[in-house]
């Protein structure tokens, strides 16, 4: 049996650059369940969503913001979306602002790759 | 990318207690401080606490009043009034720790129940001890 006094968190982290920004990601793998973080230089962790996988006759993962407001619902829509395709509970804290549907765009990818190779 | 240092500030830490693999996860965020506390390896509840007053300007740091709302999870209950205490008490030694720090604590915990004070006693020791000895503040 492992040393029970080992930290069980997996702590996985990626910069990528956007143009000439970085954009930080961070990834807590944790029971069935993870901590998603995306982020610039600054580090604020300015909303968070917490995505359920879907139950009994559902199909699709329900979501929540319990942090900020995520007007624009990034947050949301892919917790929804991981949370559907991956089964299990999603924390999502994006920080990468409103305004540009490329960069979010960009994330997503990115982010897609990294899960992937995390939970495959 | 040389010059780019990852943002966050991550420390973990883990310990056993009453046979409970208890995890700690602490993160700073520029603008919060995300703390971990479980013993089923998930968050089970999300509690947010900020200080009503800046600690340094408190008599005793170590007892700032502070102010916790559930974000998540079940809020009512005895379970839920002993992780208020962990949210308050966490806060409060981050404050005698650092009396500067002003972020709020977001704090993700999930513990088995304890009937027996005593031995709510000793995971409560434990927790606050780990949390001293892994400061993002």
């Amino acid at each position: 049996m492992a040393n029970d006094n080992e930290p069980q968190f997996i702590i996985h982290q990626d910069t990528q650059m956007y143009i000439t920004e970085a954009i930080h990601f961070q990834l807590v793998q944790m029971n069935k369940s993870m901590f998603i973080w995306v982020g610039k230089q600054q580090s604020n962790m300015k909303d968070l969503s917490i995505a359920m996988p879907p139950t009994g006759s559902q199909s699709i993962a329900s979501v929540t913001t319990v942090l900020g407001q995520d007007i624009s619902e990034q947050s949301r829509n892919l917790g929804r979306r991981l949370g559907s395709k991956y089964q299990q509970q999603f924390f999502i804290s994006l920080d990468i602002g409103n305004q540009d549907e490329m960069l979010m765009a960009f994330v997503e990818k990115k982010l897609s790759e990294l899960i992937k190779k995390v939970l495959n | 990318m040389d010059d780019i240092r990852f943002p966050l500030n991550n420390k973990q830490a883990a310990c056993t207690v009453h046979g409970n693999h208890t995890e700690i996860l602490i993160t700073g965020y520029s603008d919060k401080i995300f703390i971990v506390v479980t013993q089923y390896g998930r968050i089970g509840s999300l509690i947010r606490t900020t200080v009503d007053i800046a600690p340094h300007l408190a008599s005793n740091p170590g007892a700032v009043p502070t102010t916790s709302q559930f974000l998540f999870g079940e809020s009512s209950g005895t379970q839920s009034d002993l992780y208020m205490l962990y949210a308050s008490s966490i806060s409060q030694t981050i404050s005698a720790m650092n009396p500067h720090e002003q972020r709020p604590v977001i704090l993700g915990i999930a513990l088995k129940p304890e009937q027996d004070m005593k031995q709510q006693r000793q995971v409560f020791d434990q927790v606050i001890d780990k949390v001293m000895a892994n400061p993002v503040w």
